[in-house]
Formats: C-alpha cells, structure tokens, sequence
C-alpha cells in the first residue's frame, strides 16, 4: 500500500505541473513584444527619443530627392524646359498628371501628398510629445520644437501650394482618429495663421547657424517665411526677412557660379539642403537627376562620357529655347557657361572623330576639344533635328556628383532646397513692390553681376521673373513662383517646351492642350486618395 | 526486475480502479482468457484490435504483438474481436489459446483514413475528408509535394508560383475565404509544417485533404483554409523490407508564344518611330545606335531564349528500410534528388534523412520517435529570366567569342551571361525536426499522450556578385549579402481519448487537447563590399577589411530581425455513432494567438457534424443497385491568425542621416499605423454532402455543397494620406465562398488481367464579398474599400465582387482610322486601345471601370488507369476554365508598353498599322498607350495533359531468383500538351516568371 501511495503522489505531481503549465503565465506567455524594433514609446516619450525622431524627419524629406521619386515633377513642369523623353516628359508636356486618375497623378503626386502629410504627423507627433515631456532640457525642447514646426511649415505650405485644397491638423494621427473623415477643406487663413505661428517659433529657437549643414536655422527659416509673405502679398513681412538673412552677415554669396553648387555645396550660401553622402551609413540615397538633365552626347561619333561633358546622360528633360534665349541676352553671363547649365559639348575620341571629307585620311577639320557641331537643331532633316536633341541640347548641371565616374548615372549629392540668391531676388521682389526701387535693383544687380552680367537699371516683375529664371532653373521654385504671381498659365502657354518638338508630340502641343487645361494651377488631389477622405472632400476647380 | 515493477503496480492500480467504478463483473470472473489477433493480409499481428466479451463492457485491447488476456465471467463467454479495417469476429471461449485471424474488410470504404487527432474507418466520416489516391499523385516526378496534389482532390486548387528547382506552389482550399494566409494547415503525422515539401514524396503513406469546417475545426486557429493530414510509412512486424525509387527527368521549355525576331522587331522600331504627323519612317540611324546598324547590315541576330535557356534533369534516389520485432519497429529513409533548372546556374540538391520508431515499453506504455533531418541547397540564377525585353539586335559575344558586358552598347541591359557568370545566390537549408511521442494507456478504455515537437530550420543565403558583376564593379569592388536565417519551433500536445465501451449500437469516443506552439524566426543580414579579390566569394568578407575605407560603397549596418508567435490550445471532441446509421460529431476548441490585441487573444471554434449511412436502413439493406448511400451535414467555424506579428504595437524604422557628412541616428513611426484592437477572422461553414456506391460499386463517388462565410476579414486597409500612414490591419468585412464539388469514380473493367478505372473530379467555387465598412455613398451604395496585398500591391474591394479582382477598364478593340475619335475624351488616335465608356459620359476615368474575376468559374481533372497483366498505363487531363488575367508582357508590369514602343523587346503580335490595321493589337508609337491594363487581360483558360506513364511490372517468379520481391519500371511525361491562349510559357506562370516545364521521366522501383 505504501508503494501505491507513492504512485499516486508522483502522479499528482506531474498532473499539477501540467496544470501550472497551462495556467500559470498565460498572459504573459501570449504577450506580443517588439524584439528587435524600436518602439514609437521610446520615440515620443524620451528626450533623446524626440531627437532622433526629428533627425527622421529631414531623412523623410530627403526622400523627395530619391530615385523612388525620382520624376522632379516640379522642374519638369515649369516654362524652362524641354521634356523629351522618359517620365520627365509626359509631366512637361501635359500628358502626365493633368486629370485625376492618370498615371503622373497616381505615380507622382500621390507620393507629394502622402509624403508631406507624413512629416506633418510625425512632426505633430514630435511637437505634442516635447511639451508634454516634463523630464528635457529647455534648450533641447526648443531645437526640437524649431525644427519639427519648420518642418512642419514647409510641408503644409508646400501642400498647399500643390494642392490648394488641403486638411490641417496639429493632432498626431491615431488608431482612433485615422478614419475621420474631414467635413470640408481647411481654409486660407486656418492655413497661414499655421504657418506664420510655426515659423514664429522656429525663427525664435533657431540659431543663425549650425555645425550640423543640412538642418534647419533662422536664416532657412526666416527665408521660408519670406516666401509665406510674398505669398500673401505682405511685401514689409517679406523685406523685413529677407534684409535680415542678407544683411546677418551668416551667409553670402559665393563669388563665382561656378562654386555654387561645386562639391557638398557652397555653405556660404546655401541655407538649407538635403545631404546625401558616398559610402557613409545614413548618406546614401543616391539620385538619377543630373543623368536625366544632360543629353547622350556621347552617341555622337567623336565623342565618348567625360567629366568635362557632363558625365553620363540620358537626356530626357533638358533647357527650352526660350531659357537658352534668356542665358544669351547678356553675352558675358557665366551661367550657361558649364557653370549651372552646360552649353556645349566637345570631341574627346580620337578614333571616331568625324571628318568634313571622310575619304581624305589627311583631313583634320574636327580636333579633339573641338566643340561638337555634328547636328543642326534648324535642319530641314527631321533626323538630324531628332540627332540634336538626344545628344548636344544643353542640359542641367546643378545636380551633379563630380566624384561619380562619367560613366556612372548613380549620383550622391546634396541638393539645394533654398539658397541666397533667392532672398535676394525674393528681397528685390518686396523691395520693389514696397517701392524701393534703389534696394530692388541692387539686390537683383547683386546676382547678375556674380554671373557676370551686367546691371540692369529699371525693375519690373519681368525682371524678376527673367533673373530668377536665369539663376534658379531646375532648383523647383519656378512653378511655385508663376503661380503666386497670377502668370502660370500665360507662361507655359508661351514658353513651355519647343515649338518645333511641341509639335511632335502623340499627346499633343500642350501649348494647345493647356489653353483647354485652366485648372493646371493646382494639382488634381489623386482620386484613390480623394475617394479616402469620403464623399464631402472638395477636388480642386476643373478636375 | 525493476522495469517490471512499475508495470505491475499500474496494472494493480487501474485493476482496482475498474474493480470499484465499472464493472461488477470483475469481481465475479472466474477465467482468464488468452490470445493472439493477427491480420488476414499477411499474417503479422494486429496491435490495438479490440477484445470484448459479448454483451458486456468488459474488454481490452491487444499489445504490440497482437496479444491479449482477459478475464471473462463464464466458460460460456463469446468474445468480439473488431478493429478498424478489419471485419469483426465472434468466437467462442475456448480453454486453449485463442488465434483469431481477421478478414480485412473488402469494402473500400472501410479504409482507414487519418482525421484530426486520430482515425476513423471511411464509411464512419462524417465531415468532408477526401483521400488523395496515393500512385496517382506521386505519378508526378517532383520536389513539389504541392504539385502531386493538382487535380487530386476536388476543392483543391493548386497554383503553380515558382517553377525554378525547388520551387514551390499555392494550395487553395476551396476559394480563398481571406486576404491574410490563404494555404492550409500542413499536418505531417500529427504536426504542423510550415512547408509541404519538407517531406519526400517516397516516405508518403496517405494524404488526406480535410474541407469542411467540422473536420478542421479540431485545428482551430490556422485551419480556416483547410488541413492537409500527410502520414508517413512506419515499420511494421515481420521481414525487413528494402525498397529502391531512382528516377530522372529531363526537362524542356514549353510555351505558346515567340518573341519578336530580329526583322520583327526592327520593323516594329521602325513604326514605332515614324513621325506622327506625316506618317514618314524616319532614318534608321535615329533610333538604331551603331551596334544596332552593324547587327542590322550583319543580320546576326541574337536568340535569346535559346542562348540562356537549356534542357534541364532532375535526379531522385530513394531507398528505404522496414521492418521490427514484436515491440520496436523501424522505417527508416534516405532521398536524394539533384536537379537543374532551365536556366544555368539556378539548381537545387537535396537529402532527406527519416527515422520512424515505434517502442512498445509495455503493455501501457509506448512511445514513438520520429526523426526527419534535411540538408539542401538551392541555387538561384542571376538576374531572372530577364531576357525577354533584351533586344535581338544585340552583341552578347566578341569575335574571338568572350562575353561582352553590354551586349546593345547601351547602359543597360547588361549581358544576362555575363551576370550569370559573375554572380553566385544559394540558400542553404538545414532542418531537423525531432518528434517524441508517449501514450499511456490507463485502462482499454482511457489513453493519454503526449506529443512533443522540435523543429530547427537553419537557412544561410549568400549572394555575392562579383567586381566585373554589374552591381559590383564601378568601384565597388564586389558585392556580398549574407543573410542567416533561425526558424525555431515547439509544440507541446497533452491528448486524452477516452472511448468508453457501451454496445454494438452505441459507439462513443472523446478527445481532450491542450496544445502549447511557439514559432520564432531571428534574422541576421549583412551586405559588404569592397573585397580585395573575387577569389573568396561571399566568403571573403573578412578581406574587405584589408582594402581602404574608400573603395568600400554599399556596407550597411547589419541587420537583425527577430519574431515570434505563440499560441496556446484548448480542444474537446465527442463523436457518437447509434446503430452503425447515424454518426454526431461536435467539437469546440478555444485558441490564444500572441498576435493579436492584448484583449482579443481567444477565439472560440465550435462544430457540429451529423451523418446518415442510409445504405444501413433496412430499405436499402438489400439493395442490390446502391451499396452505399450516405448524407452529411455539418456546421462549425475556424479562425485564422495568418497576419504578423507586432501589427498591433507601434514600430518605428531606423532612418538615420548625414548632416555634413556625418551619421547621425533618426528614426520615424513606420507607415503602418498600430491597431490595437486587433482579433481573429473566423470562417464559419456550412457543408452538405453525398457519398454514393452504385452498382456494385461500379460507380463511386461524392457530392458536395459548401457555404463558407469569413467575418472580421484582416486586411491591411490602406489609410488615408493625410494621416501620414498608409496601411493599418483592420477586422472589417465578410467575404462567402460557395461552391460545389463532385467526385466521380468508376471501375469500368474489373478482371483479374484487366482493369480499367476512369475518375473525375468537378470543383466550382463562387467568391463575393458581402459586406464591408457599411459604409455608402451618396447614392446608398456602400463604398468600395481598398487595401493592400501581400505584394504591397493597392487593391480594391466592392460588395458583390470577389477578393481575387481587377479593377480596370474594359478592353473593346483597337480604334480604326474611320471611327468617330472625337467620341470620348481624351481623344484617341486611330491605332489606339480602345476601351468601353460604360456610363457613355464621353469621357474615360475610373467610373468606366469595372471588375474583372481572376478566379476561374470551374476546374476539374479526368483520370484513367488501364491495368494490364504488369503494364499500366495512366493518364491525367487537368482543366482549368473560366480565368482572366493580366498577361504582364502586354501590360507595364513587364515591358509591355515599352515593347509597343519599340524600346524593348517583348511577345511578338500582329500590331497595328495604318496600312494593315488590326482590331486587336495597337499600333506601336513613341508615346504611352493608355488602357495597357485592360488590353493585357487574357484568357487564360487551360486544358492540358499533365500526366502520361506507362509503368510495366516484372513478373515476381523471374524476379525472384535475383533476391527481389518486386520490381517496375516505368516512363511518364508530364505536360505534354497544353491547350491554351495565354501567351506564357506556361498558362499559370507569366511569361517572366521562371519558366514551367515538359518533362519525361524514366524511373525503376525496386522491392528486396
């Protein structure tokens, strides 16, 4: 019987075990745990959380630059170029993003309207998270604050420029708020009073300058709020922002075009920038834009990819006829001069170079180094037209990676997102319309004779428009700038692409097409995204 | 003496424990009766047959040698013996030793099939179970256990994704019921497999297919899309047997389409460039570039597809061993296959190693080991397949005929010989599972088992690409990614089945489950480059550090990523059968997965099952015209847990930044928005169903109806922009399958020389969404949702349409030079696609879109088996009917619309032109057509011949003098036709996806 007993209580045992096994932990057995994230607990709710949140942000806006949206929609859609092939085109010649569902709308904008939004959440995320955080570092909380608010600024009012129709909030998105759908568009004034508020703060906790090039300071900041001003029309806001930056004494002009754009970019002046950097943790998003903007020249017998050509080129968007026209009103202007555009092309193959009497091996009328005049843009040969703009059209250089190989299209490099030149042709606008014409002619003077153009005497909005044309082509503020000027459609209707290959196009002259196409002035809000925010969202006029 | 003790002292136990709560008479028995049961087939003995004394509940069961003692009440006793299979035996007490030898049940339908958590004779299923006829499925020489299974078993759709060596494919149980893990519960002797082919095919003995929801509700939690139930052989008592399977396939392209030629597609070029206006072909030199005018003056055009692809062979060689004495019995396994793949360089080797045990310790205790371990390597070529869009008008050799790198003298495409060449990617796999069982029975009546799992699974990828490899040169000096792969996953099963022993008329058992499963996978990836030499490969990677700082691009931060998923199980099982005519059976499980919202852990499944062999009822008893006849019906619900892990916490990914050069750490939420009340999907089904034996058993088959309905469909519900997220997991929604299934079998011959069986099977499945958010539109229509799939594709749902769509407009032709082209805006030009204006608005948009199904309307296969003397011959038509899909190569997806304009290569067509128009083609231009996507939606309907063999049996007496028991040899070619108007290399498998195969296989099985 004692044996028996024992029997039994090893039985138990096991019994009791197995019940421990299955009840014990339950709870925390079936715990789902993040094992190898990084938890957004962390992220909003610490101080050095909060700081790598914002460092997340500039690396979302970088994104902008990336091959992923890789289509620099804005450039392409200005009055400065020539789109002749690839995706660049069909946004150029108004084939691309001109109604709601097409493929530029859902391809392209759709990435600008969820990417900016994304900022502004995470950025809202940052901002309710430092001032509800007691355990930081005043001087901490202020940088983060300054920088998530500019961050934010610069998304909504970008937004807004694009889309006209667009929803604001300060609340950071959540599970439970993520489908409310908004009653109604957010109004002008919601907007700017937004804008200005944001700025406000980041001109106030940022410092003139940084160790860190790339993030945001007052001078981007006070600069973006320039352009909020000239966008209302309050020419004293905007002269009173614009003479702080130039007269800080933080930045100047570089003194030659050439050095502007040169290696990581001039920091003298360039006053925000996305920073991308070769073989280095964080810098590597590499971008595609200078290969789009420079043409094959190297199809052209003689000549072969270098560096003093322009590199690898594909040549898909490339200057118009009417921004070489406005390069050459000054002779002496160094701009077209391989500095932010390149011109000309040169022979660089000695075994292919093309001879005017090929059965004369003595004949040596083309050199290498001579300049390629292979193909004639006003034949009467439609071929040798089409030679010449796939391969000497000049092309855009302000994108390129100087350390890439000529025959590598993979580009690291920085990109200017606002620089000086443009507070003082934003100064020279205020200037000008505040009636002080002296301040106005100096400023925009200033730029000319960097590029060593000579002075001009009398201003007018053309004036402007033909300087900052001829500065900042291809940097994508000429659309945002037409437009807040009331010119968009006038101008693409005059200038847009080139009269000889508008005509080419299967889509259409979108000279033409844009005299039925009022409604380009805004961005169509993409139909996959408008259908998310239910019945009662407005689409913009004409879509 | 001291293993004996425990014994006796449990036997002592359980005597007194039916001495006080069963049986009185026990206590009056006054003989003790012995014996052995052996079975009919082969005279081995039968372990586990039941002895019962007539007319009482007093009974046993045999031991693992077949023998049993019991304690009857009277010299005069009669006992019943029965087991499953088996006819049962009446015999009377006798003073002597008993042997009882019993008949194996001639009737088919008392097979023995495998149910969840244990076994049932087939005439007592209740739910839907069909067994896969074993010599057909593995009539197909393959890795792809999958693909042994097309065609097999009505509501089992298989879906071909990955032709390449080692591949696998898509198993679809009647329809797709959810958007999250579609594939069904894979059970191997009793435990879940994530992969199907982690068995080789030669060890199978049975595969069972469970459909309806009374069947797989017993799994609960993963089983809402089916259980297949794979057994492997075991030893059996008696001589040991060896058997030998080596096979070897040769493979070859098949396909129902060409790409362009050389003069096509300079002639395509040369339309797609003449100018708009004019209609003038421009020079040649426009848009030829000088390699281009070479070829094109040469006419050495390139042949693509025959320079990368080849014949390829498949090798198997399997040998088993069998055998075991009274109490420990062994099957023990090893398979080897090697096979090539199509295209050079992709490949796959593989050895499987199987240990089967079965330890009986004593009369109460037995256990059970199984050992399956797995090494293979599957190698995968460079760069796909990507020749199709390579232009013919190309370069690949120089003269003295080394590869050139960039065959058009373009920046892409690179030679795909010269990256093939460059780059090796294999993924090495080890797996070991380790599977322990014990059972103990406590009384004949009473048995408890535990059931313990370990499975290992190690991966190591390593692709590394060298410094002449187009993503390695350029200074990057060679390029390597490792990535290392732990899978880990335990299951730990406590089972109790208790079969209380009533009478004849009342049969009942029940099955209680607790079940404990953790699966975890960790993750580490590296990516390197900057490597002194090429000599090391993947394996250099320490060299990297001996080269400057400066030629190292593309060294990213290691990478770690860590899963896990846990679930915890409750089952109960009660099945009762009254008088042999009517069958119940319910169950009720309760399921916690980790994966969900804290609060929302459990889900609770119940089902019930009723089934009536009317051929029993004494109407029909004596029907000479229907032997069989029964109905079933059942009800019950499953849920699903097939999302990740996580989705319900917030994540935020690493986005670290340079500021003036310097890394610097940041981070961001992710895009996907947490859910925090995240809970089960539940798939709740109806089934009806008809099993029929007609004319003595002439014709055999099944008939059945099934209504399965999903609630709280997990989707990822693509969020509005403005929130800054893009996707969240939500419950919304219910999606119905119905569908129709039938079964078909007949023995048309039946000699002894000559046997002729034909089979077919019938499957139709309906697939609608019936409600989602509830929210309408203006017009009170509810609103269309759209969602994310497993591609990270965006996806649209409606009421009323199935899950598997697209949304798109609908092809109507090519526009002709005199149609009105001002009729719909934006205008087309003639040549252009054109595209129904389904609301007549004038206008083309997303209103004049509509859905289109991608599920076929029915699929079905016709089989048919000749036996004559030792030959047989079997063949096997499997038909797909009622598909549309995107055809990727007429569309953007695959170069589609680059190939129209004359940029790329692609399929060759009929195009358009204004001197020789076609209604169905457009014309090729330098600009973008609109409505690629409806133009590329094909039919895509197939009939084909999968399976031809011929197999020849050799004689037993003239084999017998060379030590055999057995032996054939057979030859079978798989695919051999293909009735289809998809242009593809295979009518399920897009045209750039690694290309499905003919194959002949010549194979020789031997028995010693």
């Amino acid at each position: 019987m004692k044996k028996m007993k024992n029997i039994f209580n090893y039985k138990k045992s096991i019994w009791l075990i197995c019940a421990l096994f299955i009840f014990v932990s339950c709870e925390e057995f079936l715990e789902d745990e993040l094992l190898s994230d990084t938890s957004i607990d962390f992220l909003y709710n610490t101080s050095d959380g909060l700081e790598a949140a914002v460092v997340g942000l500039y690396t979302l806006n970088r994104e902008f630059q990336s091959t992923s949206f890789s289509t620099e929609i804005l450039q392409n859609k200005s009055d400065l170029v020539l789109g002749r092939a690839g995706a660049e085109s069909l946004y150029s010649r108004l084939a691309w993003g001109v109604s709601v569902g097409d493929f530029g709308t859902r391809g392209g904008y759709v990435k600008y309207w969820t990417q900016y939004y994304k900022i502004i959440d995470r950025a809202n995320a940052i901002i309710q998270g430092a001032e509800n955080l007691a355990d930081i570092d005043e001087a901490k909380k202020n940088q983060i604050l300054g920088e998530a608010k500019a961050f934010r600024a610069h998304s909504y009012f970008s937004l807004y420029r694009l889309f006209n129709n667009i929803f604001i909030t300060t609340e950071p998105t959540t599970p439970e708020n993520a489908f409310d759908k908004p009653a109604d568009k957010s109004s002008e004034a919601e907007i700017f009073a937004l804008l200005k508020s944001d700025l406000a703060v980041a001109i106030t906790n940022l410092e003139w300058t940084t160790e860190e090039f790339g993030r945001w300071t007052q001078a981007s900041a006070r600069h973006l709020r320039a352009k909020v001003a000239v966008w209302e029309k309050d020419w004293p806001e905007a002269v009173v922002q614009t003479d702080a930056v130039i007269n800080n004494g933080s930045y100047s002009l570089e003194p030659n075009t050439k050095d502007v754009f040169a290696g990581e970019l001039s920091k003298n002046e360039v006053l925000f920038a996305t920073q991308t950097k070769r073989e280095t943790v964080g810098g590597e998003k590499p971008t595609f834009t200078s290969w789009k903007a420079i043409p094959q020249y190297h199809l052209t017998p003689g000549a072969v990819k270098s560096d003093q050509n322009g590199g690898s080129g594909a040549g898909f968007v490339m200057l118009n006829n009417y921004l070489r026209n406005l390069l050459k009103d000054d002779p002496n202007d160094d701009r077209d001069d391989a500095t932010y555009y390149i011109s000309y092309y040169f022979f660089n193959d000695p075994t292919e170079l093309p001879q005017d009497d090929p059965d004369t091996p003595e004949d040596e009328s083309r050199q290498v180094g001579d300049t390629i005049d292979t193909y004639d843009q006003f034949s009467t040969d439609p071929s040798e037209v089409r030679n010449y703009y796939v391969r000497i059209n000049p092309g855009f250089l302000k994108y390129r990676d100087e350390e890439a190989d000529p025959t590598d299209r993979t580009h690291f490099k920085n990109v200017s997102i606002y620089r000086l030149a443009e507070t003082y042709l934003i100064g020279a606008e205020a200037h000008m319309m505040n009636g002080n014409t002296a301040t106005a002619l100096e400023y925009i003077n200033a730029i000319r004779n960097r590029a060593n153009a000579a002075s001009i005497n009398t201003i007018d909005q053309e004036a402007i428009l033909d300087e900052r044309a001829r500065e900042l082509a291809y940097e994508g503020q000429r659309w945002y700038t037409l437009k807040r000027m009331g010119v968009l459609l006038e101008y693409l209707e005059d200038h847009m692409g080139n009269d000889d290959y508008n005509q080419t196009y299967g889509s259409g002259d979108p000279r033409v097409l844009i005299q039925s196409m009022p409604f380009l002035v805004n961005w169509p809000i993409p139909e996959a995204q408008l259908e998310l925010l239910g019945p009662n969202y407005p689409q913009n006029d004409g879509y | 003496m001291k293993l004996k003790l425990f014994p006796k002292k449990v036997r002592i136990l359980f005597s007194l424990f039916l001495f006080f709560s069963l049986s009185i008479a026990f206590a009056q028995s006054q003989k003790t009766v012995t014996g052995t049961v052996l079975s009919s087939d082969d005279n081995t003995p039968l372990p586990g047959a039941s002895v019962v004394e007539k007319g009482t509940t007093n009974g046993t069961s045999t031991d693992f040698d077949g023998k049993f003692s019991l304690n009857v009440a009277s010299d005069a006793a009669t006992l019943v013996i029965s087991f499953i299979g088996y006819e049962s035996q009446e015999v009377a007490v006798t003073d002597d030793e008993l042997t009882i030898t019993l008949q194996a049940d001639a009737n088919a339908l008392d097979e023995v099939v495998v149910v969840g958590y244990g076994t049932q004779r087939k005439s007592d299923l209740v739910g839907s179970v069909t067994s896969v006829e074993l010599a057909e499925a593995t009539a197909v020489p393959t890795t792809n256990v999958a693909e042994m299974l097309r065609g097999r078993a009505a509501g089992v759709q298989i879906n071909l994704t990955d032709a390449r060596p080692g591949g696998t494919s898509d198993i679809l149980i009647r329809g797709k019921v959810s958007l999250e893990g579609n594939s069904p519960l894979i059970i191997v002797d009793g435990l879940p497999y994530d992969d199907i082919n982690d068995v080789a095919s030669d060890d199978v003995a049975s595969i069972e297919v469970l459909k309806d929801a009374s069947s797989t509700a017993i799994y609960g939690a993963r089983a809402a899309n089916g259980v297949i139930l794979i057994t492997t052989k075991r030893g059996k008592e008696g001589k040991i047997a060896i058997n030998y399977h080596g096979y070897t396939t040769t493979r070859r392209l098949t396909k129902n389409f060409r790409l362009n030629s050389g003069e096509e597609f300079i002639a395509l070029k040369r339309e797609a460039n003449r100018d708009r206006t004019t209609g003038a072909f421009l020079d040649d030199d426009v848009f030829f570039n000088a390699l281009e005018l070479d070829v094109i003056a040469s006419g050495n055009f390139v042949d693509w597809e025959d320079l990368v692809l080849t014949n390829a062979t498949l090798q198997n060689h399997s040998l088993s061993v069998a055998g075991g004495t009274g109490s420990t019995k062994v099957y023990s396994s090893v398979s080897y296959t090697t096979e090539d793949g199509l295209r050079p360089g992709s490949g796959f080797e593989r050895g499987i190693y199987k240990l089967n045990v079965d330890q009986k310790v004593n009369d109460k205790l037995s256990l059970q080991g199984n050992v399956n371990f797995q090494l293979n390597t599957q190698d995968i070529e460079a760069g796909g397949i990507g020749f199709i869009n390579i232009s013919p008008l190309a370069k690949p050799f120089n003269d003295d005929g080394s590869l050139v790198r960039l065959p058009l003298d373009a920046d892409f495409p690179v030679n795909p010989l010269w990256n093939a060449r460059e780059s090796v990617n294999e993924i090495r796999t080890n797996l070991t599972d380790i599977n322990i069982t014990g059972t103990y029975n406590f009384t004949p009546a009473i048995s408890y088992k535990l059931n313990t799992f370990l499975r290992n699974r190690n991966e190591q990828q390593g692709i590394y690409e060298s410094s002449l490899h187009s993503s390695g040169d350029n200074g990057v000096d060679g390029l390597a990614r490792l990535s290392t792969l732990f899978y880990k996953e335990y299951l730990i099963e406590n089972i109790i089945n208790y079969t209380p022993t009533i009478n004849d008329d009342n049969k009942l058992d029940f099955t209680f489950v607790h079940a404990v499963n953790e699966r975890g996978t960790k993750i580490n990836r590296t990516r390197t480059s900057g490597f002194a030499n090429d000599n090391l490969g993947f394996n250099g990677v320490p060299t990297v550090f001996l080269t400057p700082r400066n030629n190292a691009n593309n060294r990213d931060i290691p990478s770690r990523e860590v899963d896990r998923r846990r679930l915890v199980s409750f089952l109960g099982r009660a099945r009762y059968g009254l008088l042999d005519k009517y069958l119940f059976n319910f169950s009720v499980r309760a399921d916690a997965s980790s994966v969900f919202a804290a609060d929302n852990k459990w889900g609770y499944f119940p089902a019930a099952a009723f089934a009536w062999k009317i051929h029993n009822e004494s109407f029909l008893e004596d029907s000479e015209s229907i032997n069989e006849l029964k109905l079933r019906l059942s009800y019950g619900s499953t849920g699903n847990e097939g999302i990740q892990s996580l989705e319900s916490l917030g994540v935020a990914d690493a986005l670290p930044f340079v500021f003036g050069g310097v890394t610097t750490g940041g981070f961001a939420a992710s895009n996907r928005l947490p859910n925090p009340n995240l809970k089960w999907e539940t798939t709740t089904t109806f089934n009806v169903g008809v099993d029929f034996g007609l004319f003595n058993n002439l014709f055999m088959g099944t008939l059945e109806y099934y209504k399965a309905n999903t609630e709280d469909l997990l989707l990822d519900r693509i969020v509005p922009g403005i929130t800054g997220f893009s996707v969240t997991r939500f419950n919304i929604g219910e999606v119905e399958n119905r569908g129709i299934e039938a079964t078909l079998n007949t023995n048309i011959i039946k000699k002894e020389d000559l046997q002729w069986s034909v089979g077919l099977t019938y499957s139709a499945n309906d697939n609608e969404v019936i409600s989602l958010t509830g929210e309408l539109d203006d017009d009170g229509n509810p609103l269309d949702l759209t969602y994310l799939d497993s591609g990270f594709r965006s996806q649209r749902l409606a009421v009323g349409q199935p899950l598997n769509n697209t949304w798109t407009t609908q092809f109507d032709g090519i526009w002709q030079e005199n149609d009105d082209l001002t009729a719909v805006a934006p205008n087309p030009s003639a040549g252009d696609i054109r595209v129904v204006d389904q609301n007549n608005d004038g206008e083309i948009n997303a209103d004049d879109n509509i859905f289109i199904s991608e599920d076929p309307d029915w699929y079905g296969s016709i089989t048919t088996t000749l036996n004559y003397k030792g030959f047989e011959l079997f063949a096997d038509f499997y038909i797909v009917q009622g598909v549309r899909k995107t055809n990727p190569f007429f569309s953007e997806e695959a170069g589609g619309g680059e190939s129209i304009k004359g940029n790329l290569n692609g399929i060759y067509i009929p195009y358009y032109t204004p001197e020789n128009p076609s209604t169905q083609y457009p014309r090729p231009k330098k600009d973008q057509h609109s409505h690629l996507g409806a133009y590329s939606i094909r039919d895509a309907d197939y009939t084909r011949l999968r399976t031809l063999t011929l197999g020849y049996n050799l004689p037993t007496d003239a084999i017998g003098k060379i030590g055999l028991t057995s032996a054939k040899v057979y030859g079978t070619a798989t695919n051999l036709f293909t009735n289809t108007d998809f242009e593809s290399y295979s009518p399920e498998n897009t045209a750039g996806a690694f290309p499905d195969t003919k194959g002949f296989t010549f194979g020789v099985k031997l028995g010693f």
